[in-house]
Parts: structure tokens; C-alpha cells; sequence
């Protein structure tokens, strides 16, 4: 069984440092055949070589990332007795699953846990929403499989002196039609220290306004349930669960979310979580550290004005 | 799920959960999906839509309503005993033979992935089959001249628009344009009552028992997660005790930590 990494070097590097922990802890001590670095230029692809803990890594660059040409360049030389791993971002899940409906074998998106027994593959994701966690055999290779989000990245060093045979991809026509919207803004929740997230009790964008205070007077991330993302509420960006940001920061105040799993998904790596509902049913009375019953908007001057005295008190 | 309580989350010998009592709701990716198509056709009314769901009897109520609300042609695929949950690739290939006899498409319109099994991989396996482009994260839809759309879709860089051509696929992400109107009651009295196509997997060329060959992964386990925690109650007569007792005994430590 042949490994293949395909790293995407056009998001966020600490989905790249995601990856290569993934390699380590599921195949500790060997290296892959391959490493792939999916990036626009050359400059972020040395970068990024530097985060990747292993000696050869060819890089693969082309300005806005376009699908295609990546996909003619990976099925040229498919392993039949080949894993392929990609990142935890959509854009390699993507990837995964086409080329898998090109060559066939057997697929797997959102993987949390690879276990290799002899020449068998089993896998492990999360389904039902984040409720159950289903255990897989892959009964086919070769085999693509994608990464779930929120895995650990690699505490490593990383590589000083990496090999990297660099291949530009030319711009087809399909370059043409592609124009930018706005630029993907940095993940700062993936990275935060301490979490706020408000959600549907929010009741509206009015009601997140003195969550966004309590965030920003304690330099925390600030983050929403899908609901009130979609609702337009708030940023799709600032968006936390499955369909968005899986955060780990050490302390994470939830206020307004039911705790729906989809939406749990995002904090569920949390050091410490507080609940703050009017609901005492709402799963997340239970899924939190500690939790109060009660309205948030009540409590939470108070609490903005407990934070706002201790950075004086620091500052003096 | 959320709404059923962790002891019920037990599978049975087959590895499956009975969700069939459970309310039926729209899945949030087939909601866009189905908003988006609907504001195509509000854009261009010579598009026709159709829409296919692969479900038992109880799915032809929101083939209904689609009907209702302005949908052309729905259709329901019995499953009959197969179990669905983790074999996109069986899906992918009803759908691309569904597509075939009903004499083709210009654009297949998905919701990203379902929430049972979470595959995330039925529109890219059909637009492989069919041999046609595919584009992930499709968060806006416009019609433009001729057969082209003005297509928006998230990737790592950012947002982008496409123009596309059909044919092609389209697999809808996070939307915010993500709620489907509810019918009118006379568009439901009369649109909502024309018959749903019925269809088996022999009006496909296919049966039941082919579909072990599609598969590539075989289910070997399904274990319920808890992430249950202490879930200590904090109390207090007032707001400001509440606040408090939480700013001293959680948030104190966390900002001297983080400073």
C-alpha cells in the first residue's frame, strides 16, 4: 500500500500542518511516496515547504486555483495499490471525489482516523450530523480519502532544508471566465484563544451586537451557528460547525446556540465550554463545562463591564 | 437527531438507526439547491425544472410541493430495500441513468452532501459519469445569454464567479439565499395534485442486488458519540451575581492566560 499526500497550499498553512499530523499519527515513522503542494507561486509553496516535515515535496502551482488541471495532473499516474490524502478543506474533497469517479476504487470524505491492518484500510468518520461515528472498510483501491476538519496540527519543526521540484500549470481558457469576488479573510477562530458564539436565540443581527462587544473587549474570536450565518446575521466567514469553522480555542462562551450537533461540531475541541440559554432543554445545557439558565443579553452587560475593569487593572 | 434522545441513537444488527419517525425536514444544501432553481426559472421562465428524490412513498409530499411551487416534473425513485446511506456511488448512478432516459439536462442542481450519511461525494461522482464540469460551493446562480450561467462558489482563495456553459453540475453550498417559499394554498389545491412519477430500479435496467458492485467502502461499525460534560449549573439571584460568578470562576483565568 502506497501513501500519497496531496497537500492545498491556498488556504489557511494550518491546514497544511493538519495534514502531515494526520500522515504522522496514522503511519508514524514512514514517509509518503509523494508529497504534493497544491499552491498559487512558487513564493508560498517555499513557505509552505517549510511547515512539511519530510525531505521531498513537489509543488504544483498555478495562480487561482482552478480544479481542473490539478485533476489531469493527479490522474496521470494513479497507484492501483495507492491511499491518496487530502487536506480538510472542501476544495480537497473536491479533488478526492472526482478523481475517485475518474479511476474508481473506493473513497472517503471527512476522515477522522485511518487504522492500516495488513492490506486492509479502515476508516473512520463522523455521519448523522456529528451524532455517530461510522467505521468503514475500504473494499477497493486505490483509495482517496479526504480529512475531517478540527484535526490536530503537527507540533513539529517542520523542515529547514526540503527538496521541492516546483511544476507550473498553464493558465487554459477556463482562466478566463473566473473573476474574484473577495479574498478568503484569515481564519482567526480556527487560532483563537477564547471563543464567542451566538446563534437563532440571538433573535436577530441586534441581539449579536453586545456578543461582538464581549468578544472584542477580550480579544476572542467571535463566531455564529449556521442558522444565523445563513439568516445573514453575520459574515458566512464567522460561520462555526460542520459546514464551518472547527475551533479549539481554551474557553468558549456559547450563548443563544441550541447545540444542535452540526453546530457543536465546530466547538466540540473546546478547553472549557460555558452555555448561557433560556432553554433548559437546549442540548447544550448539557454538552457545556458549566451552564446557566437564563438570558444572555441580561447577564452580559455586567459580565462586559467585569472584563472591562480587569484590562484596566492590568493596564495600571 | 438532535431531537431524539442518546439512548435512542442505538443501531440495530444491519448498523442502522430508525429515523423513519422522525419529522421530515429539507435538507439545508437541497433547500438551497431548490430555492436556487426556483429563482432560474423566476429569471428566465423557458427553463424548465425537475426534480428527482430517491426516498420511500412518504417523499412524494415534498415532491408535491414542489409542484406547488412551480416545479415542472418530480419524480420519486423506490428504494426499495436498499439501504442508501453510504453508497453515493449507487445514487450517482441512478441519477445519471434517471438523467439519460428522461432525455438529458443542461444543469444538475445538488445539495452538497446529506446529514445521515455525510458522504460528500454523489455531484462530483454524476459529473465524472456524464463527463461534465463540476463545480463545488455554490453559493449564487444567474442566468445569462444563450446556455451560459453566472455561477458564485467559495474555494481556499475566496469567492469567485464562474461563467459556465451547460451542461454541467452544480453542487450548492452554504447559501444564503437558502429557504424555499411555501406554496400558496390555490398553487397547492391545483399544482400540488398533479401525480408524482413513480419509478423502480428496473425502469432504470437495474436491480437491488447490483448495487453491492457500486460500492467502495463496506460499513463495518456505527458507534453513538457522546460529548456530554459536567454540565454544571451556575445560579444567582440577579444578572449581576450570575455574571460574576462566571467572570471568576471561567473568564478571569482564561484572560490572565491569554495575556
Amino acid at each position: 500500500m502506497k501513501k500519497y499526500l496531496i497537500l492545498n497550499g491556498y488556504g489557511a498553512p494550518s491546514s497544511v500542518s493538519r495534514a502531515t499530523a494526520f500522515f504522522k499519527k496514522s503511519w508514524p515513522g514512514e514517509e509518503p511516496e509523494r508529497c504534493l503542494l497544491l499552491c498559487p507561486d512558487e513564493d508560498t509553496a517555499v513557505k509552505l515547504a517549510g511547515r512539511i516535515p519530510w525531505s521531498r515535496i513537489t509543488a504544483a502551482a498555478k495562480a487561482i486555483y482552478d480544479p481542473e488541471p490539478f485533476l489531469a495532473l493527479l490522474a496521470r499516474d494513479i497507484a492501483d495499490d495507492g491511499v491518496y490524502i487530502f487536506g480538510d478543506d472542501p476544495d480537497s474533497a473536491g479533488l478526492a471525489a472526482r478523481l475517485y469517479g475518474r479511476r474508481g476504487g473506493s473513497a472517503c470524505i471527512g476522515v477522522c482516523a485511518v487504522q492500516q491492518e495488513g492490506g486492509r484500510l479502515i476508516l473512520h468518520k463522523r455521519v448523522y450530523s456529528n451524532h455517530m461515528e461510522a467505521r468503514f472498510l475500504a473494499k477497493k483501491l486505490p483509495c482517496f480519502i479526504a480529512l475531517a476538519k478540527g484535526l490536530p496540527p503537527d507540533a513539529g519543526t517542520g523542515n529547514t532544508l526540503p527538496s521541492l521540484e516546483m511544476i507550473t500549470l498553464e493558465d487554459g481558457n477556463a482562466q478566463n471566465e473566473i473573476s474574484f469576488l473577495e479574498d478568503s479573510p484569515e481564519n482567526s477562530l480556527e487560532t483563537a484563544k477564547i471563543l464567542v458564539a451566538g446563534g437563532n436565540g440571538a433573535g436577530g443581527p441586534e441581539g449579536l451586537a453586545c456578543l461582538r462587544e464581549l468578544a472584542a473587549c477580550m480579544g476572542a474570536g467571535f463566531g455564529v451557528s449556521k442558522p444565523a450565518a445563513m439568516g445573514g446575521w453575520a459574515p458566512l466567514s464567522s460561520m462555526i460547525g460542520i459546514s464551518g469553522t472547527s475551533a479549539a480555542p481554551e474557553l468558549c462562551i456559547a450563548a443563544g446556540v441550541s447545540g444542535a450537533a452540526a453546530f457543536f461540531a465546530g466547538i466540540e475541541k473546546s478547553g472549557t465550554i460555558l452555555a448561557l440559554n433560556t432553554d433548559p432543554e437546549a442540548p447544550v445545557m448539557n454538552l457545556a463545562d458549566a451552564a446557566v439558565l437564563g438570558d444572555y443579553k441580561e447577564i452580559l452587560p455586567e459580565l462586559i463591564r467585569l472584563v472591562r475593569e480587569h484590562a484596566v487593572n492590568r493596564t495600571e | 437527531m438532535d431531537i431524539l434522545p442518546e439512548k435512542e441513537w442505538q443501531p440495530d444488527k444491519d448498523l442502522r438507526v430508525e429515523t423513519a419517525f422522525l419529522p421530515s425536514i429539507w435538507n439545508c444544501f437541497d433547500e438551497s439547491a431548490l430555492a436556487m432553481a426556483l429563482r432560474l426559472h423566476k429569471e428566465n421562465e423557458d427553463i424548465s425544472l425537475s426534480a428527482l428524490t430517491i426516498a420511500p412513498p412518504a417523499g412524494e409530499t415534498a415532491m408535491r410541493t414542489l409542484y406547488a411551487l412551480g416545479f415542472d416534473n418530480c419524480a420519486r425513485l423506490d428504494p426499495g430495500g436498499a439501504d442508501l446511506r453510504f453508497a453515493p456511488e449507487w445514487a450517482a448512478e441512478l441519477i445519471c441513468r434517471y438523467c439519460e432516459r428522461a432525455g438529458g439536462f443542461d444543469v444538475l442542481l445538488f445539495g452538497q452532501q446529506s446529514a445521515e450519511g455525510n458522504n460528500s461525494l454523489t455531484p462530483a461522482l454524476c459529473a465524472e459519469k456524464l463527463h461534465v464540469p463540476c463545480i463545488s460551493q455554490v453559493t449564487e446562480l444567474h442566468c445569462e445569454k444563450g446556455k451560459k450561467l453566472s455561477v458564485s462558489c467559495a474555494c481556499s482563495q475566496g469567492l469567485v464567479r464562474r461563467q459556465a456553459s451547460a451542461p454541467l453540475v452544480l453542487s450548492v453550498g452554504n447559501a444564503q439565499i437558502s429557504c424555499l417559499p411555501a406554496p400558496t394554498l390555490k398553487a397547492k389545491m391545483t399544482l400540488g395534485k398533479k401525480p408524482v412519477k413513480r419509478l423502480v430500479y428496473e425502469d432504470l435496467g437495474l436491480t437491488e442486488a447490483s448495487m453491492g458492485g457500486y460500492t467502495g467502502l463496506k460499513l463495518t461499525g456505527l458507534e453513538p458519540v457522546s460529548l456530554k460534560r459536567a454540565a454544571r449549573r451556575i445560579t444567582g439571584a440577579t444578572p449581576t451575581e450570575i455574571a460574576k460568578k462566571l467572570y471568576n470562576e471561567y473568564i478571569k483565568k482564561a484572560l490572565e492566560e491569554g495575556q
